[in-house]
């Protein structure tokens, strides 16, 4: 009958909700964070290619990708498939909270959904081995190992990394004949990428304008409404989740977005790190993966964000946190500093790469596609009230629809 | 009091309160269990045993199993005819009556909803029939009974609310000297706490978080940093 | 890394790893590694429900896609063999969860997903009539016994054999093979296994002793207090 009393959860009685609506008032968060703070990432790589697992604070995540031979959709005879599945039961015993469980696997899976596979951040022509006959189906299997807190933000980390660290075989296909290689024939290949999304989330109260970042179960379930934005690494919208009964203002908003860009750019530049890293360590030998078992104990496999990206700092790129201040007037300078300064290095780097366009990816066909959600991104930014960032903002997408290519291209000469 | 601090594993024979079972009356407590003439263990952990002849076995357990006259934190989750039901945190959500509070009849009924959280006493429980609460003590007074409006309430281990129950445990005296204020620590591992101002509240709460892991011999250390927090 | 044939694997452990069930526990054996979780004594569905004693449940998860037919076994398995362990008379009208998360299969997966649903549930303080553990074994092409055998090693096997002992008597709870073999090799494996088994009930012990370690000193302080 009450099915859902047997697993304690934080923030369903009413004075824990009148008090974190309070404290959130006061500024103060349990654990000493400030608003805007986020908790250490850690990301630990399995021995298998595509499997990470993720940590942050107490939330855990293991994410797998698998690969299988199969045939397309009627409807995209040249794409290959990109499916994705959350598994909330398990070692969380998220499924014994039967009411709320539908909820909750459901906004999970739309989220990573909408964030990965509706914004085309993996190119999926790319896996179409036989057009109309075999495509690689991709599948990600998202296990949630604990819930404290913003899975949101853990599962879409934990499925970029593994998504990135996977490798799939390569593949043949002449006179009708189809054939895998094993790993020591040919050397695996990693997936592409369009871009790379990561979320962000938000909570907001009643009691305060001042929205909360990486809230905690408690934070989460005391919370009126809870906002989760995914960005790519150009600071592209990719999805917007904004649900609960909050009145919110564009500002606050428009705040969360702008420093939410710059938050999700520095964890895809951890993951990349992460990944450099990782590389280092299986070219080093064998015997030093570890995989999973890393996880037991306090080894040095795991990688944390504040340590790899404590070491950026040093370098003249402004730090990420410094840039997650949530004061309305002073933050939207810098902001669009920023824009111009990171405007430079894209140029470049489109200067590198103009003559290989030898054919990987059908530009024309994609630079259309991608152009609705960008158009539509920066409309959306554009809302807000600074017209000198619009103006910055309209002229992007043209000059990062070329990064993204070359970026791509970059990596795809990289592995021929 | 001894401490016996063997470790023990379900399934041992435990000879020597055999031994002493011939001579005088023992006390089983939880984790032993008797097989006919035997005394077996039935969880893992170190052997317990206090004068006169009460043996248990120590275990760091986060599942509460309702006993009688535990004093329990629970959170109200639905009216049911003439009661309500309480999540306790046991196997079975707990019952208490509408007359189970201090001055309620029939006519008055007090006024509690889904959500709220009571302090109470359990009045019987057993592992065949769901457990019942009650607000009042024998004379009809609710003394520290009742609902714990506003504070904070966070969950710990069984065993660091048992501890803090104890009598003359040093935790919350030297905490005492730190700060004034108000607590209610149920064996079923919650506890609800409230200061004068938020930040004694969260503070407080994180101190006691820190026993968890540190145990009392750092109390010291934990009220040094307490009031270090406090001055900042 | 490598380990003799007839010895066990690296044991490693870490206890309540995870913050919301009532005991749960990160086990490897060499580079095989599982999350273990129980939750137990809860409130049970009424078509399962037991006046006489609780109904258990167990759920293994592989890393990728949904159970198969192949996790379904070994679920079975362990479900039997805690069925026998576990004291279930003690919380009737309830029940015990018990759910395995695979972190990485290298070899003697099922003796493992044993062991760690042992530690779980000692850690996680239901009532168990005792304590058990697996072993895995196999006799590969030259005809040697491969204790616990690590993934590379049984590519080229000829039998394979899962044991699982109890603590108190040493009975078999479980007896898995596959594979063509004589009855004698099996007697040889049995003790093998066996004296492995010993291994295993050791490192529980200190484990748990270790754990309980950690606030031992703590503990005896406030003691003394009392008295």
């Amino acid at each position: 009958m009450f099915m859902n009393s047997n697993l304690f959860e934080p923030g369903k009685s009413k004075p824990e909700r009148s008090f974190v609506q309070l404290a959130v008032k006061q500024n103060q968060r349990f654990d000493g964070r400030r608003s805007n703070e986020c908790r250490d990432v850690e990301l630990t790589f399995g021995a298998d290619w595509g499997t990470v697992a993720v940590s942050m604070g107490d939330t855990k995540v293991l994410t797998h990708v698998t690969c299988d031979m199969g045939a397309p959709a009627t409807s995209r005879p040249n794409e290959g498939k990109l499916q994705l599945n959350v598994n909330l039961g398990g070692v969380a015993f998220l499924d014994e909270v039967q009411t709320t469980h539908d909820q909750r696997s459901l906004t999970l899976n739309s989220l990573l959904e909408r964030t990965f596979r509706s914004s085309r951040s993996v190119d999926l022509e790319s896996l179409c081995v036989a057009a109309e006959q075999h495509v690689w189906c991709i599948r990600v299997d998202v296990n949630v190992l604990n819930h404290d807190g913003n899975l949101y933000d853990a599962s879409t980390i934990a499925t970029l990394a593994a998504l990135m660290h996977f490798r799939r075989p390569d593949v043949t296909f002449t006179d009708d004949e189809l054939r895998i290689y094993t790993e020591k024939e040919r050397e695996f290949i990693p997936l592409l990428f369009l871009h790379y999304p990561v979320s962000v989330t938000y909570c907001i109260y009643k009691s305060s304008g001042q929205p909360i970042v990486d809230p905690t179960l408690l934070e989460e379930n005391a919370a009126d409404s809870v906002i989760v934005l995914s960005f790519n690494s150009y600071q592209e919208l990719c999805s917007l989740n904004a649900g609960g009964t909050a009145p919110t203002n564009v500002r606050t908003i428009m705040q969360c977005a702008r420093n939410a860009a710059t938050r999700c750019k520095s964890l895809v530049d951890f993951v990349r790190k992460a990944l450099l890293l990782d590389e280092e360590r299986r070219l080093q030998g064998g015997r030093l993966v570890n995989g999973l078992v890393a996880l037991i104990g306090n080894t040095q496999h795991k990688l944390s964000f504040n340590k790899l990206m404590s070491c950026q700092k040093q370098e003249p790129q402004p730090a990420p946190t410094e840039k997650m201040e949530l004061d309305n007037e002073s933050s939207e300078k810098p902001e669009v500093e920023e824009i111009e300064v990171k405007e430079e290095p894209s140029k470049q780097e489109t200067g590198d790469a103009p003559m290989d366009s030898s054919g990987w990816l059908p530009q024309d066909e994609d630079s259309q596609e991608l152009s609705i959600p960008s158009d539509a991104s920066t409309s959306k930014a554009g809302k807000g009230k600074q017209n000198r960032s619009k103006n910055k903002a309209n002229k992007k997408p043209q000059q990062k629809k070329q990064t993204d290519h070359s970026d791509s291209e970059e990596e795809a000469r990289q592995y021929i | 009091m001894s401490t016996t601090s063997t470790i023990v594993m379900p399934g041992e024979r435990i000879a020597a309160i055999e031994e002493l079972a011939k001579s005088k009356r023992v006390i089983l407590g939880p984790g032993l269990r008797r097989l006919d003439d035997t005394v077996v263990a039935s969880k893992a952990g170190p052997l317990r045993h206090k004068e006169p002849g009460t043996f248990w076995v120590d275990n760091y357990q986060r599942r509460y199993i309702p006993a009688r006259g535990d004093l329990v934190l629970g959170i109200v989750r639905a009216k049911a005819g003439d009661l309500y039901r309480v999540d306790i945190g046991a196997a079975d959500t707990a019952s208490i009556s509408y007359l189970a509070f201090e001055a309620a009849t029939k006519k008055n009924r007090p006024d509690l909803n889904p959500g709220d959280l009571i302090y109470a006493r359990v009045l019987n429980a057993s592992a065949d029939i769901e457990p019942e609460l009650v607000c009042v003590n024998s004379v009809g007074k609710r003394g520290k009974l009742g609902v714990l409006a506003e504070g904070f309430f966070f969950k710990c281990s069984l065993n660091l609310g048992r501890m803090l129950l104890r009598e003359n445990c040093p935790v919350l005296g030297a905490l005492t000297r730190e700060l004034p204020y108000e607590i209610a620590v149920g064996v079923n591992g919650r506890i609800w706490l409230k200061a004068h101002s938020l930040k004694e509240t969260v503070a407080l709460a994180n101190a006691i978080s820190a026993l968890e892991q540190s145990g009392c011999a750092e109390i010291d250390k934990i009220c040094g940093n307490l009031g270090d927090f406090l001055q900042t | 890394m490598d380990v003799e044939k007839d010895k066990l694997r690296q044991m490693h452990c870490e206890f309540n790893p995870l913050s919301r069930c009532d005991g749960s526990v990160m086990y490897s054996q060499g580079a095989t590694g599982l999350i273990g979780a129980v939750l137990g004594p809860i409130e049970v569905k009424t078509q399962n429900l037991s006046i006489d004693g609780s109904y258990l449940e167990c759920n293994y998860r592989p890393k990728a896609g949904l159970p198969q037919v192949k996790e379904r076994i070994r679920e079975a398995a362990i479900r039997d063999v805690l069925e026998l362990a576990l004291l279930s008379e003690a919380h009737p009208r309830s029940k015990m969860s018990v759910q395995i998360q695979e972190l990485e299969d290298r070899g003697s997966i099922d003796a493992c997903a044993v062991n760690c649903a042992c530690l779980a549930m000692l850690i996680g303080g239901l009532p168990l009539k005792c304590s058990f553990a697996a072993v895995h074994c196999i006799i590969n092409e030259q005809g040697e016994y491969v204790l616990d055998p690590d993934q590379s090693e049984t590519l080229h096997q000829r039998a394979s054999f899962t044991f699982a002992f109890d603590s108190v008597e040493g009975n078999l709870l479980l007896v898995q093979t596959k594979g063509a073999f004589k009855i004698a090799q099996f007697n040889d494996i049995e003790c093998l296994c066996r004296s492995a088994s010993a291994e295993i009930f050791q490192f529980y012990r200190s484990q748990v002793a270790k754990y309980h370690g950690r606030s031992e000193a703590t503990a005896e302080k406030a003691e003394v207090m009392e008295t």
